[in-house]
């Protein structure tokens, strides 16, 4: 795993988060703080897994590293969603972080993280983990706001709607594919 | 120290989240106790003219039928398609075009009684719903351009058909910019002179 | 700055020349009704048209001769369309009526100013130049300014007009201060304006006028910032700001009794020698460009200033009072609005540091809400970014269309929410009248039955009439107690009354109409008794007269007695019975009032 497919990675998964949004007008209206609610959340996650990792290590468990990784994100997505559903139920409800996609950017964007060889210290991986995640949020913000500018470009007819936003994907995803790949 | 680094962005994520978390839920119910009811907000989005076109005995029944659910939100000439989508954004539920049935929107008139026919019959200032109608018994009566709604509710009782709608007048406040359709024309000099 | 730059640069100062004589003049009725024919020969300063409204103003004749249409005419207005508008053709001798100064001025008080402005036909910016209701109502202002400002590029009319007659000007500010009686009286004017400045300044030394000089650009001249510039924040609320031409106008009317017939116009842009013309109101354009020189290619002609002006659609419309600049731009037919390409530019040069471009994006969707989020309302609509727009975006257009269109909406809610308050009123009204009508039904029941009572009372002390008038009045009380049993026993829906209660009120009345036949009798029987005696005795002796009394006396006595026993039972009673009538009443009336409205429904059915 390299950063070359990482970022564009995080791209698909920013489409697919959007994408899963409800339709209506109440969610439109709070598509940006949702956005960043989630990619907030999705730092945390991020934060909680690698924080668990060092603290498995100190503690001498010795587990395969894919096993390992899979357990710790799903926990701390689990922990995460559990936390807020007690602590603020009516908002969590309303920004849409829902335990599935909390689940699915915690394994999605956490996993890959694990096997980044430029991140291999624990400083780095740190830095690797929250500039993923401040992208992840800027993606994200991103995609909130795409459908209000889209609506006032000359687009023609069959680009319409939602379907305009995968080319705008493609585009994002292969400038951070080459971005990438300069970095790793 | 990455430790620490990492606590510390931990806690500002959490801190965010939660402050995030907080404006939305402070937007979500946005004192609902100090709204007033929904009849009364319905009230304010319907255009007074008290004219009954909607079925009812005026706007504030309609206002109250919709606030229960008993009429649907397009029986509003008056109010036009912009009152509709008001009240649709307001009662949460989809645009609805005007009924088939519905009577046309027509632009705002006011009422104009001929004096030379009126006969005084008081006939008109009982049906006008917001006392537009000035007279009395045996005297002729006249309009309050300013106050009348253009309603029409006046013309059906007159006996003697005095009661005509007139447009609204045209005083230079009521001069309007047009919608811009070309910027610059350009005209043949001595064309015209 | 692309449009900006690409005109051609205004020339420091035009000369001042005069329009000869046109073969045409199309007046603009604003607000005013024609007091002249077709046909008629009219001389020069005649009234043709009279103010018709508050907003309107009078027109008179610019030169003598003969009124060849009055009617709809296309005039120089944005939306170019059909005004009244009164044609004269000139007959070249340009005989004047005399001039009459009135000398009284000084005596005028600021109503009376306004409305001998009206009459002479001067013109500010919305109607007369001192607008009637403000004259009527308000204190001497705080502050006048004198707005000479001309910081759109092309603008001259003014500073020529200062140039060339600096000592009128400063004549009619005078007159003006004298009757208005302003705090403070200023004279705007810009930096560039130097000839201007120079024939001022040394005016300015002898008068109560100040002259300031304005340095920011350009739409620190519109009223609205000279006043927010110029003004204290005490004299804020209460000052006025009125334009040059208006200005000097007036101080010819009402120093010197000539109407308002002629204004200086810059006419500039790609004409051979751009100038000021001292044209007569309703000169056509095309005159004004001729005289300027106007090379033969196509060209768009504009009226108004440089950002703000508008195209007019022909060139034999007349210019009118607030025609202070024709421009004759390179045809520019290929301008195109093209779509936004976010540049940025309209929201670097914003003066009101608003986003042109999301405004325009909302404007155009028609979504006012969301444009009043953008702060539409502090738009000054300077059209600075209109003519930086890379895309020939109709910016201006569209943010003078959308902000009117919010005024309108207001207007619109305001008028609503007064209609509401009429309606809820005559509701209110039509419930309390129906209220009161009952009331009083109810008053005037009781008053009878306390009538009755007390007419009960004094029948046994009164002879036979007060008898058969008491027998009349038990009738009537049984009757109406009949009457109030039988609308008790028939609507089901009686308020409230318990049984017992009604039933007590019943043997009540029935109780009073027993004593009032008693006591009738009573009364009779005293009376014959009386009779009686009074032929006996009176021919014999009149000793047997004291034992009769006597017993007549104890009779009364009796009866009285009763009488006020009965009363004090009757006193008893009536409340109680006073409330199950009123009760009966409303009842009654309220089946009534819905009887009637089932009808009235029924029959809008069958409609």
């Amino acid at each position: 795993m390299n950063f070359g497919l990482y970022l564009p990675l995080l791209v698909g998964l920013a489409l697919c988060n959007h994408c899963r949004r409800p339709a209506d007008s109440q969610a439109a209206a709070q598509a940006l703080p949702a956005a960043i609610a989630m990619g907030l959340a999705t730092a945390i996650m991020l934060l909680l897994g690698g924080g668990l990792l060092a603290l498995a290590g100190s503690l001498g468990i010795v587990l395969p590293l894919a096993l390992l990784a899979v357990m710790l994100q799903t926990g701390s997505a689990l922990l995460l969603a559990s936390a807020l559903q007690r602590l603020a139920a009516g908002p969590t409800m309303q920004l849409g972080l829902h335990w599935t996609r909390l689940l699915l950017n915690s394994l999605a964007a956490g996993l890959p993280l694990y096997y980044l060889p430029s991140a291999s210290g624990p400083l780095t991986s740190l830095f690797a983990c929250v500039l993923s995640t401040a992208l992840f949020t800027l993606l994200l913000a991103q995609f909130a706001t795409l459908p209000a500018r889209l609506q006032r470009c000359a687009l023609p007819a069959w680009l319409h709607g939602q379907r305009a936003l995968l080319p705008c994907a493609l585009i994002i995803a292969l400038a951070l594919h080459s971005l990438g790949a300069r970095l790793s | 120290m990455t430790l620490v680094l990492r606590l510390l962005l931990l806690w500002l994520a959490i801190w965010l989240l939660g402050k995030i978390l907080r404006s939305s839920a402070l937007k979500l119910r946005p004192a609902a106790a100090s709204l007033p009811p929904l009849a009364e907000r319905i009230d304010a989005l319907l255009p007074q003219t008290q004219c009954g076109q909607c079925g009812h005995a005026g706007c504030q029944p309609y206002a109250q039928a919709l606030a229960r659910g008993e009429d649907s939100i397009n029986r509003c000439p008056p109010g036009g398609e912009d009152g509709i989508r008001k009240l649709a954004a307001l009662l949460h539920t989809d645009y609805l075009p005007f009924a088939a049935d519905a009577p046309p929107q027509k632009p705002k008139a006011v009422a104009l009684i001929d004096e030379a026919t009126c006969i005084g019959c008081t006939l008109c200032i009982q049906a006008c719903p917001v006392d537009a109608i000035l007279g009395s018994a045996k005297q002729m009566h006249t309009v309050l351009a300013d106050e009348c709604t253009g309603c029409e509710l006046c013309l059906a009782p007159c006996p003697v058909d005095c009661i005509s709608m007139r447009p609204a007048t045209s005083l230079p406040a009521d001069w309007r910019w047009g919608y811009p359709v070309i910027a610059i024309k350009a005209v043949k000099p001595g064309t015209a002179a | 700055m692309s449009r900006q730059t690409r005109l051609p640069a205004a020339a420091s100062s035009h000369p001042l020349t005069t329009l000869p004589l046109p073969a045409q003049l199309n007046l603009w009725l604003q607000g005013s009704r024609c007091c002249v024919e077709v046909g008629q020969r009219v001389l020069k300063h005649q009234l043709l048209a009279q103010a018709d409204n508050e907003f309107g103003a009078a027109v008179h004749a610019p030169t003598s001769g003969h009124i060849r249409a009055i009617g709809p005419l296309p005039q120089a207005l944005p939306d170019a369309p059909l005004r009244d508008g009164l044609q004269l053709q000139p007959d070249g001798q340009d005989e004047a009526l005399p001039l009459q100064a009135n000398t009284d001025w000084p005596a005028l008080s600021p109503l009376a100013l306004a409305i001998r402005l009206q009459d002479m036909g001067v013109m500010g910016q919305h109607g007369p130049l001192l607008p009637l209701a403000w004259a009527a109502a308000a204190p001497p202002p705080a502050l006048l300014i004198i707005n000479a400002v001309e910081n759109e590029p092309f603008l001259q009319a003014d500073s020529t007009l200062l140039r060339e007659q600096a000592a009128a000007v400063a004549d009619a500010m005078a007159m003006l201060g004298r009757i208005l009686q302003p705090a403070r009286l200023v004279l705007a004017i810009q930096q560039e304006q130097g000839a201007a400045i120079n024939a001022l300044r040394s005016l300015a030394a002898s008068q109560s006028w100040q002259l300031e000089v304005i340095q920011a650009p350009y739409p620190a001249g519109d009223d609205a910032p000279l006043l927010q510039s110029l003004a204290r924040p005490e004299e804020s609320s209460n000052s006025l700001c009125l334009p040059l031409a208006g200005v000097y106008a007036a101080g010819r009317a009402i120093l010197h009794g000539e109407p308002c017939i002629s204004r200086i116009v810059t006419v500039s842009g790609a004409v051979k020698q751009p100038q000021n013309i001292l044209a007569l109101l309703g000169s056509p354009v095309a005159d004004l460009l001729a005289c300027a020189g106007l090379p033969p290619q196509r060209h768009a002609i504009v009226h108004g200033g440089g950002l703000r002006g508008f195209a007019l659609p022909d060139t034999a419309i007349g210019i009118h009072q607030h025609s202070h600049c024709l421009l004759a731009l390179a045809d520019q037919a290929e301008l195109i609005a093209q779509p936004c390409v976010r540049c940025g530019d309209c929201a670097s040069i914003c003066p009101s540091q608003l986003q042109p471009q999301e405004l325009y994006w909302h404007c155009s969707q028609q979504q006012l809400e969301q444009a009043q989020h953008w702060r539409l309302a502090d738009c000054s609509q300077c059209g600075l970014c209109s003519a930086v727009c890379p895309s020939q975006l109709p910016l201006l257009d569209t943010f003078r269309q959308a902000s009117q269109q919010l005024l309108l909406a207001e207007q619109q809610q305001s008028a609503a929410d007064a209609a509401r308050q009429r309606h809820r009123f005559r509701q209110f009204r039509l419930e309390r009248d129906k209220q009161e009508k009952a009331q009083r039904l109810a008053e005037r029941a009781a008053q009878q039955a306390a009538k009755l009572a007390q007419q009960q009372a004094a029948a046994p002390s009164s002879t036979e009439p007060a008898a058969v008038v008491a027998d009349k009045q038990a009738a009537i009380a049984a009757a109406m107690a009949r009457a109030a049993e039988r609308q008790q026993q028939r609507p089901d829906t009686a308020p409230s009354a318990s049984t017992s209660e009604r039933d007590a009120a019943i043997a009540a009345n029935r109780q009073a109409t027993i004593d009032a036949a008693m006591a009738r009798a009573a009364a009779r029987k005293a009376a014959q008794d009386a009779a009686k005696a009074a032929a006996a005795d009176s021919p014999a002796n009149n000793s047997a007269a004291p034992g009769l009394n006597q017993q007549q006396q104890a009779l009364i006595q009796a009866a009285m007695q009763r009488a006020s026993a009965q009363k004090t039972a009757a006193t008893a009673n009536s409340p109680a019975a006073m409330d199950e009538d009123k009760k009966a009443l409303i009842a009654a009336a309220m089946a009534r009032a819905a009887a009637q409205k089932a009808a009235r429904d029924a029959g809008e059915q069958e409609k």
